[in-house]
């Protein structure tokens, strides 16, 4: 980890930085619920409570209805008035989703879902932190830093987890990629020529994941943005209409970065942008 | 001295009940002894994935490695005595299982042999043998070389209810021994829960013997991958290569081609272009299937790669019908063309209940599931007769042994592939 990070002027406090995550974890609250209500489909919890835990369908489907509406309220939620009792909840959800998959054992590596969707889990857990309430506190510099970090590893594992499916050439990759090469260039890209732009794209991804534990680039943490925007939007490209709640519900693979590229950027509170950052003769508390 | 002190008659008495009962404890041991040798060469299989009319391949697993592996076989019941057997092979492939962790076994093996040069049509009888140690006659059918009709059971997902699971089998197997059409048993894939876990491989393998027949009739299966068969066991079970991609295609007799995809790979890359190579080719028959795992028009789940990159390519070249797994449910749609009901369109069958919990299909919202086509749920298999004049869907239930759909598709060689 940067030990930068831990310089305790740097806040969250700017709106832009603040807004933003919220509407990362709002955007993904409501990739679950469309998934739900637009798309129709279970998820991979409802797939173990129905067939692993016995549960009847018609109280799996009740379960996965309540969840939804749950997640659509959370999203909204989340935008008005962040709060923990709401934040926790979805974080653990999404927690679930992934550890479901794993329990599920479906998948081209499910063991490594939870490091693909850390992000999600990372996400309004750093929200949580930073815009705890109820009862209001004041945002710490040791609470900050944590959000930060949270943010951070969620990312880093993401990035880590892609970059390690994509090197063994995870199957639904190379259907996105081919797809995507026949609807934006009209061009089918040959299955061997996806492998090698997927080992390329994997140790990019593991590389990036590496820099962002290491290093406070800025660079690093914008094109780890960008890149999540891409691939998450490829879904759409891919599916369509039917993908959308697929893209929506990755928001915190290129937002959670986003969000860190903004703090990364914004002037540290009560200096102004031209005075030199004093140094630090000290670890800080 | 003490022996003279017994009396003779007594010496005798005594010698003859010694005879006798080293005679039973001989025979008890002698009877033990085939008892556990028959035991011991578990989960039988005979599998096809590759011309059915002259190959097959025979697989049985062991409780230790051993050192000669033989298939002996002959187009005639031998009642077992290895001798007597116009033929041998030996075990081309020996290895012991793969564990979840990525170790090798060391109390499960697996055996395979590859029989070959085989005639269509006929009934071949078998015992395989591990270390002197043999199973019990076994016999199945090849793959027909004349036009004459053949029923397959197909079915899929077997994987989450053991005790439904050995019900279907004991189905399968009593369907076997009354109809002599049927050939073999193809497997839309999700044998089992987890594809890493080898003790649910062997439970399966174990409960596949109740498919065999009082008179030792063995379906052979043609397996699918499903999503949850990952790791090298799949390939190990069904005797593929190490790494295999697991899609193929064969004729059964002259006029029906069969063609096994792999939904766990990419639909879109090399896979298509193999089947865009195959459907050219396999329109020639009279009747062409398909089948894999996850759904293209699924009753339940939201629709996998295929949709996208097969159906194209099955609606083009008229694949008369296609086999679907995956949802836990029974299905059957319309002829489907370009989204759309159409009689010379594609019929889609499925969705598993072999042995897993059923799902009710979301009828009201897909149009595809409502009449003509149907949907419903239960554990089933689906028989499908095939003969000249007709292919005969059949959906059977396992409570009751009730016929839940009846359906039969006519020959249309005359359809040129559509253009698209």
């Amino acid at each position: 980890m940067a030990f930068d990070d831990l310089t305790p002027e740097l806040r969250f406090d700017a709106p832009e930085v603040r807004w933003a995550l919220r509407l990362v974890v709002a955007v993904q609250c409501w990739g679950v619920a469309l998934r739900r209500f637009h798309v129709g489909l279970e998820s991979t919890i409802g797939d173990v409570l129905f067939h692993d835990l016995e549960w009847s369908e018609a109280a799996m489907l009740l379960t996965e209805d309540a969840a939804a509406w749950c997640m659509l309220a959370a999203g909204v939620l989340t935008l008005l008035r962040p709060c923990w009792p709401v934040l926790g909840p979805v974080s653990l959800w999404m927690l679930l989703l992934s550890l479901a998959q794993v329990w599920r054992d479906d998948g081209f590596v499910p063991q490594l879902e939870p490091l693909e969707q850390a992000a999600r889990v990372c996400a309004p857990l750093a929200l949580l932190l930073i815009e705890f309430w109820p009862p209001k506190r004041t945002l710490t510099p040791g609470r900050t830093q944590i959000a930060v970090q949270l943010l951070r590893i969620g990312t880093a594992l993401t990035f880590f987890g892609h970059g390690l499916v994509a090197l063994w050439h995870n199957p639904q990759f190379i259907d996105l990629i081919i797809t995507s090469g026949q609807k934006l260039l009209g061009k089918s890209i040959p299955e061997s020529a996806c492998k090698e732009a997927l080992t390329v794209i994997g140790y990019i991804d593991i590389a990036l994941a590496v820099a962002l534990c290491c290093t406070r680039s800025r660079a690093v943490a914008g094109y780890m943005a960008f890149w999540g925007v891409v691939t998450a939007a490829s879904r759409i490209v891919h599916q369509g209409e039917s993908g959308i709640h697929e893209a929506l519900v990755r928001a915190a693979n290129g937002g959670a970065p986003l969000v860190l590229l903004l703090y990364w950027s914004g002037k540290p509170l009560g200096k102004s942008p031209d005075q030199e950052p004093e140094p630090r003769d000290s670890w800080p508390a | 001295m003490i022996r003279h002190a017994v009396p003779v008659s007594l010496r005798q008495w005594l010698r003859s009940r010694s005879r006798l009962s080293l005679l039973l404890v001989l025979s008890a041991l002698l009877a033990g002894a085939s008892t556990a040798t028959a035991g011991e060469l578990s989960g039988w299989r005979v599998v096809w994935t590759s011309d059915p009319a002259t190959q097959a391949d025979i697989l049985w697993n062991t409780e230790e490695a051993g050192k000669s592996h033989t298939v002996y076989y002959d187009t005639e019941p031998r009642n077992g005595r290895a001798d007597d057997y116009a033929h041998r092979v030996k075990c081309e492939r020996n290895g012991a299982y793969t564990q979840a962790s990525g170790r090798k076994s060391e109390s499960l093996f697996y055996h395979l042999a590859k029989l070959k040069d085989l005639e269509p049509g006929t009934q071949y009888y078998f015992i395989m043998e591990s270390d002197g140690k043999r199973s019990r006659e076994l016999h199945f059918e090849t793959g027909p070389a004349d036009d004459r009709p053949f029923r397959l059971i197909y079915g899929g997902d077997s994987r989450t209810d053991a005790k439904a699971r050995r019900s279907v089998n004991k189905m399968i197997a009593d369907f076997t021994a009354k109809d002599p059409q049927i050939l073999a048993f193809v497997h839309g894939g999700d044998y089992i829960a987890k594809g890493t876990a080898l003790d649910q491989w062997d439970e399966w393998m174990r409960d596949h013997e109740l498919t065999v027949t009082e008179s030792g009739r063995i379906l052979p299966i043609v397996p699918a991958r499903g999503n949850h068969d990952r790791g090298p066991l799949f390939d190990e079970v069904f005797g593929f290569p190490d790494g295999d991609e697991n899609y193929y295609a064969f004729d059964i007799g002259p006029e029906c081609r069969l063609i096994n995809l792999n939904t766990e790979l990419s639909a879109a890359g090399d896979q298509r272009e193999w089947l865009e190579r195959e459907l050219p080719e396999a329109r020639a028959r009279r009747w062409v299937i398909a089948q894999y795992h996850r759904p293209a028009w699924p009753a339940v789940k939201g629709p996998s790669e295929a949709f996208r990159h097969w159906v194209p390519l099955f609606e083009k070249y008229n694949v008369d019908l296609v086999c679907e797994a995956d949802g836990h449910n029974i299905k059957r749609t319309p002829g489907i063309r370009d989204g759309k009901a159409d009689p010379t369109g594609v019929v889609y069958i499925g969705e598993g209940g072999l042995g897993v919990p059923q799902r009710t299909p979301k009828t009201e919202e897909r149009w595809f599931l409502q009449a003509p086509g149907k949907a419903g749920s239960g554990h089933h298999i689906h028989l499908l007769s095939i003969s000249p004049e007709h292919l005969r869907i059949q959906v059977v239930l396992l409570e009751g042994r009730e016929i839940f759909d009846d359906h039969s598709l006519t020959p249309r060689m005359q359809l040129q592939p559509v253009g698209r």
